[in-house]
């Protein structure tokens, strides 16, 4: 059973590799675009913080790590969910989700590994995240050890798994709808809400930011839980909790409606 | 007579594109709310920001919260009308496919026809989601309307906006030409406007070369500009210059454009054609 995946996995991905060799220029270009999409929220953080030290007693750098933090997790979730963007119209309308019906295959697992071909450009993404993080890392003056490397590697797993289930549940609410428009696309910027620490919003804000939708958690908690362990300790678990429930949800959420899903075709 | 016909017949010609055109991108209603709701999401997290930034310091460089918000408002609004991307996709999609050659058939002025249809869908991109967003922050975040009167220069400067944030997008799509994949230009191009627009922050907040630089660039006078008019942070004296520059700068390229896309013209292969 696993070999079997494995073997579509190895299968699939040499394909991909092969086109992605095959057009360097658009490796380049790729890269070029996120470098600039990048330099432009640093280029508003710096611009804002030339004027005041800190905002709600955060300082440059450590909005700057939260921001690194949220362009590594954003990066891994469009690398291998992008997909769930052009979902509705690729897969639903087009119909090219009734062919992978025919194969006796995970159809999510499918669509993922397939589709890897067209956003695996987004390595750069996580690759200058890591970056700009590692940067603010010691311009801060943040120690290292093991510990919060684990740290790392659970809050950024908890946050990737949460940004994902939103993109995925609405990508399940398409099998209902059979629209062109991904009914997500406003979460795009909703998301952007955990880049600025939740003390800036208003009281019913910040409320719906933690307890309704939990957008904080993609950026804001886990890195506050490794820039401010004091005050925000256990936040890190707190997210992969989160991630994890909400993302076995959508998972559910998604094959139950494929169950039901009636095809556009006749 | 003959001549008045004519003018007639062209002006219905046109008139029945923009109809054409409206209805088309209206099959898209569900994208347009979509993405509404985006832009006001967009411009919450901007509101919270900025409350925050302005709760230590009362003013930056002459704007204070409530004309920063009224600039955020008014900036995105604008940027809904002016966000020409579209344009540049577009060109290349119709040289590399080779769907222009159907549009050479076409007994109207190319250059005309192209203009009319992005600017009808630029203009119901602004009617959709541009003033919605103008409403709902007049409604939760009360921006004040204090300058409105100057309300005829500032439709008459978004006016030119378009067409210099236009002829750019074209130019650029244009460039496929040469170079094929145009990913990169596209998205310089963007970056360029983005930031010298003054859509990240106002001008002013920058330090002084960038400011210097952005003067003799044509993107201040896409957005900066009508922006400044409408929160009323220019006096009249400023507004005429700018509208005059505005003026030149659109003319100018709209020249270059229309010629560089006759000459181009002759260029242009098409597979089968």
């Amino acid at each position: 059973m696993m070999n079997r995946y494995l073997k579509i996995l190895l299968s699939v991905s040499h394909k991909n590799f092969q086109d992605f060799v095959a057009d360097r220029v658009n490796f380049f270009t790729y890269f070029f675009t996120i470098v600039l999409y990048n330099a432009l929220n640093i280029i508003f953080l710096k611009v804002v913080f030339s004027y005041i030290p800190v905002i709600n007693g955060w300082s440059f750098y450590e909005l700057l790590f939260i921001f690194g933090y949220f362009t590594i997790v954003t990066g891994l979730f469009y690398m291998l969910f992008s997909w769930c963007l052009w979902f509705p119209n690729s897969y639903i309308i087009r119909g090219k989700l009734d062919l992978i019906r025919q194969y006796p295959i995970n159809p999510l697992f499918y669509i993922t590994v397939l589709e890897l071909g067209n956003s695996i450009m987004e390595i750069n993404s996580v690759v200058l995240g890591i970056a700009v993080l590692t940067y603010s890392w010691f311009k801060l003056c943040l120690n290292f050890d093991v510990f919060i490397f684990f740290k790392l590697i659970i809050s950024l797993t908890g946050s990737f798994l949460l940004i994902s289930s939103y993109f995925l549940f609405f990508s399940a609410v398409s099998f209902k709808i059979k629209s062109t428009a991904f009914m997500g696309t406003p979460f795009m910027e909703i998301v952007q809400f955990s880049q600025y620490p939740v003390s800036i919003y208003a009281h019913w804000l910040r409320f719906v930011l933690i307890y309704i939708i939990p957008v904080s958690f993609i950026a804001f908690f886990p890195s506050a839980s490794i820039l401010r362990a004091g005050h925000y300790g256990v936040f890190h678990l707190i997210t992969l909790l989160v991630g994890l429930g909400l993302f076995y949800f959508s998972v559910k959420f998604w094959f139950y409606n494929l169950r039901r899903y009636e095809s556009v075709g006749n | 007579m003959k001549l008045s016909v004519i003018s007639m017949k062209t002006v219905s010609k046109y008139s029945r594109l923009i109809d054409l055109n409206i209805k088309e991108n209206f099959a898209y209603r569900a994208d347009y709310l979509l993405n509404l709701f985006s832009a006001l999401a967009m411009i919450t997290v901007q509101y919270f920001l900025w409350s925050a930034v302005f709760s230590g310091q009362s003013q930056i460089q002459g704007f204070n919260f409530s004309d920063m918000i009224n600039y955020i408002v008014v900036i995105w609004a604008i940027y809904s009308f002016i966000n020409t991307q579209s344009v540049s996709y577009d060109i290349q999609n119709q040289l590399l496919n080779g769907d222009i050659g159907y549009d050479f058939l076409m007994p109207v002025n190319l250059y005309g026809y192209y203009l009319i249809r992005f600017y009808s869908q630029k203009f119901l991109n602004l009617v959709m989601i541009g003033v919605p967003v103008f409403i709902f922050s007049v409604v939760f975040f009360n921006i004040n309307l204090i300058s409105f009167l100057n309300i005829i220069f500032f439709l008459l400067s978004v006016q030119l906006s378009f067409f210099i944030a236009y002829n750019i997008s074209f130019l650029v799509g244009l460039l496929s030409i040469f170079f094929k994949n145009i990913e990169g230009f596209i998205q310089l191009e963007k970056f360029l406007k983005l930031l010298l627009s003054g859509a990240l922050v106002p001008l002013a907040f920058f330090p002084d070369w960038v400011e210097k630089i952005s003067i003799v660039l044509p993107y201040r006078y896409v957005n900066y500009i009508p922006s400044l008019i409408f929160i009323g942070k220019i006096n009249s004296d400023e507004i005429l210059i700018s509208i005059f520059i505005q003026l030149v700068w659109a003319v100018s390229l709209s020249l270059i454009t229309s010629l560089f896309f006759r000459r181009i013209r002759n260029k242009v292969v098409i597979f089968g054609g």
